[in-house]
């Protein structure tokens, strides 16, 4: 599956395992055209987002972090409304509190360990839906 | 020369030249196949491979005809176990068939082994099982000894091949067993049923065959086999003791009393029980253990600890799987895997060839190190001395010497101490029997084995009488070369190096289905920046007993390991999680974060 016809969107990787992120790195230079930008912790992507430095299309999210966990960065996010429509996929070991996180406002569940066919999937159909 | 001696020379020669060039696709293929490829190259190199063997087997089956026609096969009779020849025909089958099709055997254990041509009667099964597949879209292939009739000092076995494929008509029945005849003119020159039946005549006994167009076929094969008596289980399994992780308490019962006959004892531990205390048990015991047994089917814990050990504490021990499925637990920490259900006789006979034999090492993925061996490869071929040479130097961190011809071998072998001598024959300027009369005149120890693509009889012993101990065909299968290397290596030293399928090379296969080996390097450099985090962490709030941050180490690593297709590692680290955060520290983890820190660090270790 490629994701070239998507172009050149900014993706946010916010995961405080650098293995993890050059992984998502790596899955995704080889399927598209995607820029990665990532961060170890909520409250830094808090800053990238709010800094404009880049237009976000998507945030993938790790829950477990330092400093600022997952899902208080959901909710500050969902707090603004400019930000209302930006896809935010959970990179999630577990099943848990999937309704939770949804009701906090996470678009959907990318499973670790990662299957490329299966983050692709979820990465188009977010962007899909968009549209 | 009369015109059968020349025509005998030209087959002999054309095998030859044939096998040659067979040697090198074949084993580049395979070299090839252990690099990364894409699954599109892999698929290619599949069916490469797959032709090339195919090409290999017709070889042989026009050799084999050629010494029908003259007389010259022999059969080369060894003491075997009926059960483990047609088990090891039943399991190459069965991983190519195809999925629709149902696959039924039925082999009983002999209570004795018998005198056979292994080789040979694989060769009647697997080219018959081969049939069936072949002629089988879906439905059902049977594969069952039918008869045993006990005479005195032979047996009659009676072994079916029954398929519900597209079956026959009676001409072709009539003339199957003709060269040349299939019963699809499109596929194969038909040798090999003419061989099959040539075979099996020479074991005084006859392939027949019954079918109906449309309803399938049933081979029957009848053989006689020399029975071996006084063959004691008894000597073997004396004096044994015997652990077994299962609640059959039944099947247990019935082994125990089994084994009281041999004096052996056997210790049973439900699954259920206090694991922890189980294995304190174990380990302050006294008694020298021979035997372990798990039955995977109902043991929900990681085994891993337990039998690394155990194999510490007794280094004898051999660890049996019993499992349902073949592959629904990693197998490679023990040394045998048991399908269940298994009788208690069946069991007993599994305990008896664990016990005698040692030096299984070739089906344990068992490692040995053999890097300090000096070798000479004595090849003439260019291409082929180069495969040897990599194939020696990548499966056994081997680097050997090589020489061109015989004459090369004989000035080399003058300079250096060699452990191991693989001499080819036919060669210019001086051939291997020369080469190897002329080294034995300075030098009678050094074993010197035999390459070579010709494997008439004469052969052999034209190669014996030259004074090389030992013959192996081209294409060289690593499998021989082993035992070649394995006979140099003092018994019991040959485990001083032993280790299983290391992390590293899982995480490497995993990484290498998506990625290239650049990006595999730089996924591993990051990986163990993270586990020598976790790694820290860990040590770092075991000390202080802070469950919570424990947790969310094991949870971070858990997610880490997964990526890295370490599921038993991911899994441990997933109960190990889930221990945290109930805070239940009722039975002793402290073992098993010791015993997965190690193992951390040795991976660690592995891929900085």
């Amino acid at each position: 599956m490629s994701l070239k016809y998507l172009g050149q969107k900014n993706i946010l990787v916010v995961e405080d395992d650098a293995f993890n992120i050059q992984l998502i790195r790596s899955f995704l230079n080889k399927i598209s055209d995607m820029k990665i930008i990532s961060s170890s912790d909520g409250s830094e992507a808090l800053q990238i987002i709010n800094s404009k430095k880049y237009t976000i299309d998507m945030i993938l999210l790790d829950l477990r972090m330092p400093i600022m966990s997952g899902e208080e960065l959901l909710t500050r996010i969902r707090n603004h409304d400019e930000y209302n429509d930006l896809p935010i996929l959970i990179i999630s070991v577990d099943d848990d509190n999937k309704n939770e996180l949804r009701q906090l406002g996470a678009n959907d569940f990318i499973h670790k360990p990662f299957r490329i066919d299966d983050l692709a999937q979820k990465i188009s159909e977010n962007f899909t839906e968009k549209v | 020369m009369n015109l059968q001696q020349k025509q005998d020379l030209f087959m002999a020669s054309i095998s030859h030249e044939l096998r040659t060039p067979l040697t090198s696709i074949l084993g580049y293929g395979e070299l090839l196949n252990n690099t990364h490829l894409d699954s599109k190259q892999q698929e290619y190199l599949k069916r490469m491979l797959h032709s090339s063997k195919y090409l290999l087997s017709l070889v042989g089956d026009f050799l084999d005809i050629v010494k029908f026609q003259n007389n010259e096969i022999d059969l080369d009779l060894k003491e075997i176990r009926l059960h483990t020849v047609l088990s090891e025909c039943a399991e190459i089958i069965k991983t190519n068939l195809h999925k629709d099709i149902k696959f039924e055997t039925d082999i009983p254990f002999l209570n004795y082994t018998i005198l056979a041509d292994d080789r040979r009667i694989k060769q009647v099964m697997l080219n018959l099982l081969s049939n069936a597949a072949k002629f089988t879209k879906s439905g059902t292939i049977k594969f069952y000894v039918k008869d045993i009739i006990e005479l005195d000092n032979e047996t009659k076995l009676t072994v079916n091949i029954e398929d519900s494929g597209m079956g026959m008509s009676e001409e072709i029945q009539k003339a199957l067993f003709n060269p040349f005849v299939t019963g699809d003119s499109t596929q194969g020159f038909g040798l090999g049923l003419y061989i099959s039946q040539e075979i099996i005549r020479l074991m005084k006994g006859e392939i027949k065959v019954t079918s109906q167009e449309g309803k399938g076929s049933t081979f029957s094969v009848t053989f006689l086999v020399n029975k071996i008596k006084n063959k004691n289980i008894s000597q073997i399994l004396f004096k044994k003791n015997i652990l077994m992780f299962s609640n059959q308490s039944v099947f247990n019962q019935n082994i125990t009393n089994a084994l009281k006959t041999f004096n052996s004892t056997l210790q049973c531990y439900s699954p259920n029980q206090n694991i922890a205390s189980s294995f304190r048990t174990i380990f302050a015991s006294t008694l020298e253990y021979h035997i372990a047994v798990f039955d995977m089917n109902h043991v929900n814990y990681d085994v891993a600890p337990m039998i690394s050990t155990l194999k510490m504490l007794h280094p004898s021990i051999k660890c049996i799987a019993l499992l349902k499925q073949y592959s629904s637990v990693r197998t490679s920490y023990f040394d045998k895997i048991v399908q269940t259900p298994i009788s208690v006789e069946n069991l007993m006979y599994e305990f008896e060839e664990l016990s005698a034999i040692d030096n299984n090492l070739k089906k344990n993925n068992q490692y040995i190190d053999f890097s300090h061996l000096h070798v000479l490869i004595v090849e003439d071929v260019e291409m082929s001395r180069d495969y040897i040479k990599e194939m020696f130097s990548i499966s056994f961190s081997i680097e050997c010497d090589t020489a061109v011809n015989g004459k090369d071998a004989i000035e080399k072998v003058k300079q250096t101490n060699y452990d191991i001598i693989f001499m080819d024959v036919r060669m210019p300027i001086l051939n291997g029997l020369k080469a190897t009369k002329e080294i034995r005149k300075f030098n009678q120890n050094v074993p010197i084995i035999c390459m070579s693509a010709d494997v008439h009889d004469k052969d052999i012993h034209a190669a014996k009488d030259a004074g090389m101990n030992s013959f192996i065909q081209k294409p060289l299968d690593k499998g021989e070369i082993i035992e070649c290397l394995l006979s140099l290596i003092p018994q019991g030293t040959a485990y001083t190096v032993s280790h299983t399928v290391s992390l590293k090379e899982i995480a490497h296969k995993y990484l290498a289905q998506n990625f290239n080996e650049e990006t595999i390097l730089l996924l591993l450099e990051k990986s163990s920046q993270s586990i020598a985090l976790y790694i820290g962490n860990i040590k770092e709030h075991s000390k202080t007993n802070n469950y919570q941050s424990l947790a969310d180490d094991f949870h971070a690593f858990k997610g880490l390991l997964g990526n890295l297709g370490l599921t038993d590692e991911a899994k441990t680290t997933s109960e190990l999680q889930h221990t945290f955060e109930d805070e239940d520290s009722s039975y002793d983890v402290e073992e098993k974060v010791t015993s997965f820190l190690e193992k951390m660090e040795i991976f660690l270790n592995d891929i900085t």
